[in-house]
């Protein structure tokens, strides 16, 4: 709106700078203050010294399952880095109930632990087996326990085969190929001696890299590498028996061991997900009593190679 | 000495531009940060990492959620609104205002001057402002906030 007026009906207006300059000031000494106060409550303590990581569910690289506890190794990867730039976190406890999932994934958890300099510390709740056993033998401390499902350091990659069923439907398979095994493993196509050789080798070829990893970690002997490379699981009784933890116990107990090897003070810093639409919605329907067997059906359904 | 009939000095009294208002805005969030947010500084240098990215810096504050990083959030927040409130209600300009030639028009109380700056609240239902008062300002020449409490902000144009 434009209005024009006189010169007499304007208000002569004077910015009055001992004002401004008094206000100013009495809102900087405010904020001093008041940041000098928060600042001695803001030590240490009060961020939490030590990072606790959950490692549940099936291991992929991504979250996207929706009616079964997964772990996304993107997410983890991001929540171990989080913890390895904080200067505040002296070690990182991993809460491990996995029984793996994507040897991919896995290894990204794995390489990401190894690549931080803080003390890390596992216990393994219900199971810790495969993948998931492979994320715990990065810890210096492997907590366990005597019930605990533990090992089965194998490489899987079964899918079903459906050729059998395409003849008695009397449909076709057109294979149009270049490259004589570029559809090697496809469930359309009967596997043949050779397809199938070619596929059990790099299958052993990932186990051994498996079993040398979790060796070098737990520093086991030659007869122990011979009894777990079965692939088998353990309970947490025989596991500790054959090294693959160290003692029996859970997360009390591996904050003992924080405390007890750091000298400080264990305050915990979770790095649990926040609980979305999902969780609350599979939280109705008690998922989690059905987690293990939902776990191991989705491990079996998908494709890919799995430890 | 010769006089001149010279046509006497016009004055224009009208809504402050939009441009004038929002580099008054940029201003007074300069002084903000000068005044109000650097003391606080050394504790936001705990609850951030300068070696991380920003990403990494997003999910250290979301793990943090310490009773300590929303008394600070709070106290930053309240003593901006003192900022604008005080300003306005004492000498009807802030600093940005003042170099920009603009003022604020009508019966400003204390309180008037909170209500008038509540955008600045980043929480619900305030930050709501941020859409209403832009658009209520382009189209009826003053903010959401102004209409509320009668309030408008002006400029001066002598010529």
């Amino acid at each position: 709106m434009v209005k024009l007026t006189n010169n007499k009906d304007i208000p002569k207006r004077k910015f009055n700078i001992l004002t401004a300059i008094k206000i100013v000031f009495m809102l900087f000494i405010i904020s001093w203050l008041l940041s000098a106060i928060i600042s001695s409550f803001v030590n240490e303590e009060s961020f939490g010294n030590t990072a606790l990581i959950p490692i549940s569910g099936l291991i992929l690289t991504r979250s996207n399952n929706l009616f079964s506890d997964t772990a996304s190794s993107s997410v983890i990867v991001e929540k171990i880095k989080s913890a390895s730039i904080d200067s505040n976190i002296k070690a990182i406890i991993l809460e491990v109930n996995s029984v793996g999932g994507s040897a991919v994934a896995s290894e990204e958890i794995v390489q990401a632990l190894e690549n931080t300099n803080k003390t890390i510390v596992a216990f393994i709740r219900d199971v810790g087996a495969s993948g998931g056993y492979w994320v715990a033998s990065t810890a210096k401390h492997i907590f366990a326990s005597r019930m605990s499902i533990v090992g089965s350091i194998g490489v899987f990659s079964s899918y079903p085969e459906f050729s059998g069923l395409l003849n008695k439907y009397n449909v076709t398979y057109n294979r149009l190929v270049a490259g004589e095994y570029k559809d090697i493993g496809s469930p359309f196509v009967e596997l043949d001696e050779t397809a199938e050789k070619i596929l059990q080798e790099k299958i052993n070829s990932l186990h051994e890299y498996f079993l040398d990893e979790i060796v070098d970690n737990r520093n086991l002997s030659s007869e122990i590498r011979k009894e777990i490379a079965t692939g088998l699981f353990y309970t947490g009784l025989e596991a500790k028996d054959l090294g693959l933890i160290d003692s029996f116990g859970s997360k009390e107990n591996a904050i003992d061991f924080v405390e007890k090897e750091l000298n400080i003070t264990v305050k915990i810093k979770s790095y649990e997900d926040k609980q979305g639409f999902r969780e609350l919605l599979l939280g109705f329907v008690n998922q989690k009593d059905f987690s293990f067997l939902s776990q191991e059906l989705n491990l079996k359904n998908s494709y890919g190679i799995k430890t | 000495m010769m006089n001149l009939n010279l046509p006497k000095e016009r004055v224009v009294k009208k809504d402050a531009s939009i441009i004038k208002r929002f580099l008054a805005l940029l201003i007074d969030i300069l002084a903000i940060n000068l005044f109000i947010i650097s003391p606080f500084q050394k504790v936001f240098l705990k609850f951030f990492n300068q070696d991380a990215s920003i990403m990494q810096n997003i999910s250290l504050l979301e793990s943090v959620s310490t009773t300590t990083l929303y008394i600070t959030m709070f106290s930053v927040i309240v003593l901006a609104l003192l900022y604008f409130a005080l300003f306005e209600y004492k000498l009807s300009q802030t600093i940005g205002m003042m170099i920009m030639k603009i003022y604020v028009e009508g019966e400003i109380s204390f309180w008037k001057a909170v209500i008038r700056n509540m955008f600045i609240i980043p929480f619900f239902p305030f930050y709501i402002l941020w859409v209403v008062d832009p658009i209520h300002l382009f189209f009826r020449g003053k903010r959401f906030s102004e209409e509320m409490t009668k309030t408008r902000t002006v400029e001066i144009i002598k010529w």
